[in-house]
């Protein structure tokens, strides 16, 4: 007796013999299903093409004159991936049988067909559309879910900001847990909010969502942003976090949000920075050297109740710059081997464009980057790090693992560098920290600054190496007639930096040694000798 | 580090595996100074040391100075140095170091 639910289900049979598709069609309703024929592969396409998502599974035979059913199914798996088929063949070889599987069909049933057989393939083929049919329907949710979230971000474009902030966002998926909202209250001021949720999903996003749609509620009516980002870590504690299942006190499943809040204060020149378990902000001087701010991380939103939030206001300078990032940027970095400014120097570089770069395409975590001009006479941020590492005397040894790290960091910021300028730069990297490891620092705790900043409109890079050494007296013409003809070891690295860099300026008696190098100069290793 | 000694040309040959850096500069002062004194003693009438940087792609100032601290050792015996390297950018901080006005340095 067929299921009266086989109605709903309607099976297109392909088959060119006439008796073969009377006998195929009669089995099918027999079984309950809706069936509609064709006697071709052709035809089948025609049906396909004007309704293939109101079918529930395509039987085909295997021979057919002109296209074969295997045509068929290649051609449906670019069509439409959701609808399974069956196949039909008076043979049964292994071949046939595998190149069908593997062709995409759900299942094979031999010539002359049983109704039993064919029970058991269609049933499974039209599970196999159902199930496929969710996924995708799952899928596009999330994709336009992901739309909704990346309009909710970009607000740059639509809102006039007081400050022009370059934002640059990646969600691993199609939507992210990484999410920022900027609220411009006057023409001076403007409060930006970056938030991280735990988890990639789909659960994250929704938080992410219900985060930025609470605190814009608030915010709108005034509330200090301490108070709503502890009123969302009690709603988070209390009343999102799942209860146990089992007698163990542990919750089911912790989900936590690690937000930094960033109040910008042109008219003042101050800045007002919060943090819950979120990365710090960098602060970038006019001349491209970072600083990150005197302020306690803090633990993410969801984890205790109560939550203290640490924050921190500071004046700014003529020129200041802040540079924002979650932690799914310095996790790629560390996944590349690389220092995390080369990767945000590099997404800075695209503008902020939607489009994810190719290369971003491994990274196991939303990438979310900003950046935010603290002085709106100088908005472009021009003098841009793209290395910034400290080093102690105890990583002497290791220096041809640092150096790995220095190429792959300024080969990753400047895909396009000459070799023989890398390779200038990185002995004058080698040098320069050598010198200030080896003579700059006398204690463990002494510490070796390396900082590398790229000026963008000239081209030039520029190298900063400092120690808290004293330094010592250093005449490049002298020692460099000692070293040659005397043949005097002292103060080779200084002479080779010297006659390496475009230009090398010391001071401090040399415990800090700035370099420069212009990554356009047209030349090559031998010109370079003249 | 490798060596071997070329009775026909009466040179000592050391060949560098690689890179001549701070990080293994001292081996290699040390390796190629005793062999100095070894053939010194047994095989008095070589007259050079050719050094074969050709798969250097960086050399460093503590490298150079090792290098320099044997070209000493060779001076003060009467002896001579040849430096044979590959890599331009190895051989142009020989040339700004000045190196090829003590030992002879060739381009490969």
């Amino acid at each position: 007796m067929p299921s009266p639910k086989r109605r709903n289900f309607r099976v297109l049979a392909v088959d060119d013999n006439a008796t073969s598709r009377r006998m195929i069609a009669g089995q099918l309703s027999r079984l309950g299903f809706e069936v509609t024929l064709a006697g071709s592969a052709e035809e089948a396409k025609d049906i396909l093409i004007r309704e293939s998502s109101a079918l529930h599974c395509l039987v085909t035979d295997c021979y057919m004159p002109g296209q074969s059913g295997l045509d068929l199914l290649g051609w449906l798996k670019d069509y439409d991936f959701t609808l399974a088929s069956v196949v039909v063949s008076g043979e049964s070889e292994e071949d046939l049988v595998g190149r069908t599987l593997r062709g995409g069909a759900s299942d094979f049933v031999k010539k002359p067909v049983s109704l039993a057989d064919l029970e058991a393939a269609l049933s499974k083929g039209i599970h196999s559309t159902q199930r496929r049919r969710r996924a995708a329907a799952t899928q596009m949710s999330v994709r336009d879910a992901g739309i909704l979230q990346r309009r909710m971000n970009n607000l740059h474009g639509t809102v006039a900001l007081p400050t022009p902030v370059t934002l640059c966002y990646h969600p691993k998926f199609e939507a992210g847990g990484d999410s920022v909202a900027f609220f411009p209250f006057d023409s001076d001021r403007l409060l930006v909010l970056a938030s991280d949720v735990s988890g990639h999903d789909l659960r994250s996003a929704l938080l992410s969502a219900y985060f930025q749609g609470m605190v814009r509620g608030m915010v709108e009516q005034n509330v200090p942003i301490g108070d709503v980002l502890n009123h969302f870590n009690s709603f988070l504690v209390n009343d999102w976090t799942e209860p146990s299942s089992t007698a163990v006190s542990c919750p089911a499943h912790v989900t936590s949000l690690s937000v930094c809040s960033v109040l910008v204060d042109l008219k003042f020149g101050t800045v007002s920075l919060s943090s819950s378990g979120f990365p710090l902000p960098a602060r970038i001087g006019r001349d491209g050297v970072p600083w990150t701010f005197q302020l306690e991380s803090g633990y993410p939103l969801g984890w205790f109740d109560p939550n203290p939030v640490s924050s921190l206001q500071v004046e700014t300078r003529c020129g200041d710059h802040l540079v924002v990032w979650t932690d799914g940027l310095e996790d790629f970095a560390n996944q590349l081997e690389i220092s995390p400014w080369s990767l945000a120097y590099r997404l800075l570089e695209t503008g902020g464009s939607a489009q994810t770069p190719e290369w971003l395409a491994d990274s196991e975590d939303d990438v979310l980057l900003l950046h935010i001009p603290l002085d709106r006479t100088d908005s472009v941020l021009n003098q841009m790090p793209v290395l910034d590492e400290t080093y102690q005397k105890t990583q002497l040894p290791q220096i041809d693992d640092l150096q790995i790290r220095w190429r792959s960091s300024l080969q990753f910021a400047f895909p396009k560098i000459k070799k023989y300028i890398l390779f200038d730069i990185l002995l004058c990297i080698r040098e320069t920290v050598i010198n200030g490891l080896l003579h700059g620092c006398r204690t463990a705790s002494d510490i070796c600054r390396l900082t590398v900043v790229m000026d963008r409109e000239k081209q030039c890079l520029r190298i900063d190496v400092a120690d808290p050494g004293p330094g010592h007296q250093f005449n490049v013409s002298q020692h460099a007639a000692l070293a040659s003809e005397e043949l005097v070891d002292e103060h080779r690295g200084l002479l080779l930096i010297h006659r390496m860099a475009d230009k090398a300026e010391l001071e401090r008696n040399g415990a800090s040694v700035r370099l420069f190098f212009n990554l356009q100069k047209e030349s090559s290793p031998q010109l370079l000798l003249s | 580090m490798t060596y071997s000694y070329n009775s026909v040309c009466k040179m000592l040959q050391f060949a560098v595996p690689g890179d001549l850096l701070s990080t293994n500069a001292e081996q290699f002062r040390v390796s190629a100074g005793s062999m100095v004194d070894a053939h010194r003693a047994s095989v008095p009438e070589w007259d050079a040391v050719e050094v074969d940087l050709e798969r250097a792609h960086m050399v460093d100032s503590a490298g150079l100075n090792a290098l320099i601290g044997l070209l000493k050792t060779l001076k003060n015996q009467g002896r001579r140095m040849i430096i044979r390297v590959a890599d331009p950018h190895v051989h142009r901080v020989l040339i700004f170091t000045r190196m090829d006005r003590q030992a002879e340095v060739i381009k490969t």
